[in-house]
């Protein structure tokens, strides 16, 4: 056992116009998650503080936070891997709703924006459209994005311009632009090369930083920048 | 028109790369000569005599044309994220691409009349 504090900014729009900070003192177990630090607050301290969570499994993203200065999965975060004063604040760069629970709407816009789903008018075969294990190897990290946000919301690109897609939708157009058996991919770039599109990533790495699920967003942005000087600019007939 | 900008947003991501590659080579060439083969390297003498050495000439105007298109082309890229009016925006690009064209022509014609 030990004793943690929970610094927690907390924010209620109702109540007041600033945020404001508050401290929990709690007995964790080292083999606790900082979420079951969240719940025994929750449960037994103060009944108005709001959070996110749903699966408690580091698969649904809806508990990111940022944890002493670095957004990841509060589910997923080891009290044993903490020092015993625990930092925590709402995502960056969201619009902030009540205490850690920001309006993921602007995220899930930009999402929308890469035609997130699979385009292919061919018939089926009879079970599955098959790939062979390399091309299932191009996409395999990218299918791992549980979509929680933190990459975007770490990215000064996207602090500095709300407008830009950001780290998570355009992982999301690789992982569709990168699958073999999705015939948009063309449609898909055009969607991502504009001046809120790709170039404004400018490889700070952050998104690799953050990732609960340890994807090389950066690597994979920059693979997408590859593609685009080798159709539009190399092979254009 | 949309094409024409993506095609530009390529070609300029490109260029950034290429020419930084350029730069790394040019830089340590430039160096290695200016800085680290003594001062008589940057005598009017020895100015003189590279000026008069064609390959320098066209190392020279490489060397130029990719450190301010590298310079200019990277502070376009980053400008709008510190300026947000897109008024602004625009007089800035005009700005940046009217000193960048005056620096290339000074240079060349340092280096070729
Ligand atoms: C060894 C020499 C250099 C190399 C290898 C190099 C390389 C690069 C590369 C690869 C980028 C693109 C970054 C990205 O898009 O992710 C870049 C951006 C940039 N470079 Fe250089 N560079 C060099 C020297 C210079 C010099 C001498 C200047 C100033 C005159 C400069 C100014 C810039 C600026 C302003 C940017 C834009 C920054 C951004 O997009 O975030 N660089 N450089
Ligand atoms: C130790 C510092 C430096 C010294 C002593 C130096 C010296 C010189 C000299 C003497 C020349 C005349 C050409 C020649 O003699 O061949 C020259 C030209 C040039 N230098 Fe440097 N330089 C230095 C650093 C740099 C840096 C950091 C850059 C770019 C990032 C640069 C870019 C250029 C360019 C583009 C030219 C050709 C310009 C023209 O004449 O139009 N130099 N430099
Ligand atoms: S609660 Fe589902 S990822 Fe943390």
């Amino acid at each position: 056992m030990k004793t943690c504090t929970f610094n927690i900014k907390r924010f209620d729009p109702e109540k007041a116009s600033t945020p404001r900070w508050a401290k929990f003192s709690v007995e964790m177990e080292q083999t606790e998650r900082l979420l079951d630090g969240l719940i025994k607050i929750k449960d037994n301290m103060d009944g108005t503080l709001t959070f996110r969570r749903s699966c408690a499994h580091g698969i649904c993203g809806s508990c990111a936070v940022k944890i002493n200065g670095k957004n990841g999965l509060a589910c997923q975060t080891l009290i044993k891997d903490m020092p015993d004063t625990i930092t925590l604040e709402p995502l960056e760069a969201y619009p902030v709703i009540k205490d850690l629970v920001v309006d993921m709407s602007p995220f899930f816009e930009k999402n929308d924006k890469v035609m997130p789903y699979l385009v292919n008018d061919e018939t089926p075969p009879d079970r599955e459209r098959l790939q062979s294990p390399e091309d299932q190897h191009k996409i395999l990290q990218s299918i791992t994005c549980i979509m929680c946000g933190s990459c975007t919301s770490s990215c000064p690109g996207y602090w500095a311009n709300k407008d830009y897609l950001g780290p998570s939708a355009l992982l999301k157009a690789y992982r569709f632009i990168f699958d073999t058996r999705d015939n948009a991919s063309g449609e898909r770039l055009e969607k991502i090369i504009h001046n809120n599109g790709l170039w404004r990533c400018r490889s700070i790495y952050n998104c690799v930083e953050v990732c609960p699920k340890e994807i090389d967003i950066t690597g994979h942005l920059s693979k997408l920048k590859r593609l685009a000087v080798k159709k539009k600019l190399l092979e254009r007939k | 028109m949309k094409r024409i900008i993506e095609i530009k947003r390529v070609i300029e991501w490109f260029f950034q790369r290429i020419t930084g590659v350029v730069l790394l080579i040019g830089l340590i060439v430039h160096f290695q000569t200016m800085h680290y083969s003594g001062a008589g390297q940057i005598s009017y003498e020895a100015v003189f005599a590279r000026l008069s050495n064609p390959y320098w000439i066209v190392f020279n105007i490489v060397f130029l044309l990719s450190v301010t298109y590298h310079g200019f082309n990277g502070l376009l890229g980053i400008m709008p994220e510190y300026v947000h009016s897109h008024k602004m925006q625009k007089v800035l690009e005009g700005v940046l691409i009217v000193v960048a064209v005056t620096v290339v022509s000074l240079g060349v014609y340092i280096l070729t009349v």
